[in-house]
């Protein structure tokens, strides 16, 4: 299955590259954040933490870099205890981001002391113990997103480190714009990049559109050439070449799956199991009232790997419904996974979520 | 309860807080809790603690919330030896009040894009804020679904950007089609938030605010500065004005309108009437008498989205319409 080792690969990747070689002579010291919007790890530990509101984004060594065995230990009550921990109640608790150190297994929560309006990046190592991600004299650099930019970032919807970069998708406050930044590794202190916009033909909208999104984002390699996946508000599935992400090239998306309109897209990850490749992404169905797929507006969908490369595209791109009912096997809603509010690959049998209830459990990938 | 009458624990709220346990037998525990409601004390809070001699200090890793109550314990062998209790008082501010809608018009075209909520103070954020402010019919019905739920706060926390779904305003979109535009012209609506939405530290609204307005025809026509009135100042004193011939975004006004004199920009400061159709311009500086240029960026959007360079919901595999003039020239006369 060609596809099946793209994203296999691409997954792989990580994994041999040096901290060295995503930072360059890191600064030592204190990281200060406005808002955490998104983190995601990079290759060997290095955590990227984006701050849309103070218009930057570090990326930290956490030196988590030590692989241990095993399951994830399930913590019921999960988001009532991570409240207690910070001293506050769970209506003043916000999840915003987590993510499964691929190496470590330790999953990092970024959350949001909404009395203090303090955000807060803790750590939970496989056995459920919880401790705060030390952000004082540490090994960092800091990204600044550009100042000249005519439409300033203010949000951070997700990032990628892909062949070598760092890719962010992000948003502005007031103009209605899409915009990827890109930064070239090794990352330096104080070292900015690009900002592009991007035009995505949106399936379910049949039209081309340049300033929807994205909501998240993934790394994909086919027949060696570099992609990112991002998913969008109703939902088309679109992959961009990277190498068409430089100075002065309008970035065209390639929209190749159509999940159904009414979903907003929350995470999404790639595995491979018994062989095939297949992508989860979590949406937040704010047409649930309407047309619900599921018990709850918190759903999710799996898709084939191999749709990724399917060379019908754009209007022709494959839709997951026929109408009401569904059109193809290869995209299916993920049953067990009705409730979920975030998620995160643990392993490629596994995932790591947080349920509606606030718990923290593990889910089998279908 | 006391060890030996030597035990106790005290606070030195200038430090943080920390807090201080003297005389702390060897093996002691020190942690701080969240008092909860029923007077049960919850799982310890973040802390770094630390011993000098006989005297152990525990700083909380994250800002303690105002409005909570903390206790700070010592245990030994897991029995609590001594408590304190310490209440972080909530500040005398009244409850938040909003101060500002925008757009304030009135009337409001139906494939309006967003709103924006000024607070006095700033509000608390997290995704509910999403189920705190409905769009009300004139029948008394909340029009289903129709935000956008991307939180897009100002810096300072006291203004919302918060969008209508896209989906629902272009034209030919499923989402549009299948659940109906959220505005439809003709209409009467009004904003209407919650009682519920809160201070960050937990202080109601208190009471229903409304907005009203009146959704007019759609507006699906790209800016063009050649229909706007720009009325120069003579030379010196006073201000520049420019009227429009739709309503716009004035924060985009602030940030991609822009005014040159002998190629050089001016720093100005603009004030906007309550139609959003008239901006008006101040120079920190006399204006010289000679040739000035307004210029707009492609971000400039009217209350629709529009722009002078596409249309909101254009459709990109169209031709392309040609975009109106970005900059246009005015001169400025001499004071008789």
């Amino acid at each position: 299955m060609k596809h099946a080792l793209c994203l296999f690969v691409c997954s792989l990747v990580y994994s041999f590259v040096s901290a060295g070689e995503v930072i360059k002579e890191p600064h030592s010291g204190d990281i200060e954040l406005k808002r955490i919007n998104v983190i995601h790890f990079g290759p060997d530990g290095v955590l990227l933490i984006a701050d849309g509101a103070g218009s930057q984004i570090f990326a930290l060594e956490t030196g988590d870099t030590e692989a241990v065995d095993g399951e994830f230990t399930q913590i019921g009550g999960f988001q009532t205890e991570l409240a207690s921990r910070m001293g506050i109640g769970q209506d003043a608790l916000e999840i915003i981001d987590f993510e499964v150190n691929p190496i470590s297994k330790s999953l990092y929560v970024a959350c949001l002391n909404k009395k203090t309006r303090t955000p807060a990046l803790i750590r939970i190592d496989r056995e459920g113990a919880m401790s705060p991600v030390n952000l004082k004299g540490v090994k960092h650099v800091r990204i600044p997103l550009p100042a000249g930019d005519k439409a300033p970032v203010s949000v951070i919807t997700d990032m990628v480190w892909i062949d070598g970069r760092l890719i962010a998708s992000a948003r502005c406050n007031e103009e209605f714009a899409s915009k990827i930044f890109s930064v070239d590794g090794p990352l330096q202190h104080e070292k900015s990049g690009q900002v592009y916009s991007a035009e995505t033909f949106h399936v379910a909208h049949n039209r081309w559109e340049t300033k929807a999104p994205m909501s998240v984002m993934i790394p994909y390699e086919e027949d060696g050439k570099h992609y990112i996946v991002g998913a969008f508000s109703c939902t088309p599935v679109v992959k961009y070449p990277i190498d068409s992400i430089k100075p002065g090239a309008v970035i065209k998306g390639i929209s190749q799956i159509e999940l159904g309109s009414g979903n907003r897209p929350l995470d999404m990850f790639g595995y491979s199991k018994e062989g095939k490749s297949s992508v989860l992404t979590n949406t937040f169905r704010f047409h649930h009232e309407k047309r619900p797929y599921g018990p709850s507006p918190h759903l999710a969908f799996r898709f084939d790997g191999e749709l990724l490369a399917a060379p019908e595209v754009n209007e022709k791109a494959i839709r997951r419904l026929k109408g009401t009912t569904p059109n193809t096997e290869q995209i299916e809603v993920a049953q067990t996974f009705h409730g979920v509010v975030k998620m995160s690959r643990f392993n490629d049998k596994s995932a790591v979520a947080l349920n509606e209830a606030g718990d923290l459990v593990t889910i089998a990938l279908p | 309860m006391m060890l030996a009458g030597i035990l106790a624990i005290s606070i030195i709220v200038s430090e943080g807080p920390k807090f201080v346990a003297a005389d702390a037998p060897s093996g002691a525990e020190f942690t701080l809790h969240r008092v909860v409601g029923n007077g049960e004390a919850s799982h310890p809070v973040f802390s770094t603690v630390s011993r000098k001699g006989d005297t152990l200090s525990l700083v909380p890793t994250f800002p303690l919330s105002p409005g909570e109550t903390y206790e700070a314990r010592i245990s030994v062998d897991g029995d609590v030896k001594e408590r304190f209790e310490y209440r972080f008082q909530e500040s005398s501010r009244p409850p938040p009040k909003l101060v500002r809608v925008l757009p304030d018009t009135g009337k409001v075209p139906a494939n309006l894009l967003k709103f924006y909520l000024e607070f006095d103070q700033p509000v608390r954020e997290g995704r509910t804020i999403f189920d705190q402010i409905h769009i009300v019919d004139e029948d008394g019905r909340k029009v289903y679904s129709p935000w956008r739920r991307q939180e897009l706060w100002s810096e300072d926390g006291k203004r919302l950007t918060l969008w209508i779904h896209p989906g629902r305003i272009k034209q030919g979109v499923n989402l549009r089609q299948q659940l109906g535009p959220v505005l439809v012209p003709g209409k009467k609506y009004e904003l209407l938030l919650d009682a519920s939405i809160q201070s960050p530290e937990g202080k109601k609204l208190g009471k229903t605010v409304r907005h009203p307005f009146v959704a007019t025809a759609d507006n699906r026509s790209k800016l063009d500065i050649l229909r706007w009135n720009i009325k120069p100042p003579v030379s010196g004193e006073g201000t520049l004005v420019i009227e429009t011939d739709r309503a716009l975004d004035p924060f985009l006004v602030e940030r991609h309108l822009r005014i040159f004199h002998d190629d050089e920009q001016l720093d100005t400061s603009v004030k906007w009437s309550q139609s959003q159709t008239k901006f008006i311009f101040s120079s920190p500086q006399p204006w010289q008498a000679g040739s000035y240029r307004m210029e707009v960026d492609e971000y400039l959007e009217d209350l629709a989205g529009n722009t002078a360079v596409r249309v909101f919901d254009t459709d990109l595999e169209l031709p392309t319409e040609e975009a109106s003039p970005l900059a246009r020239d005015f001169v400025i006369s001499k004071q008789r």
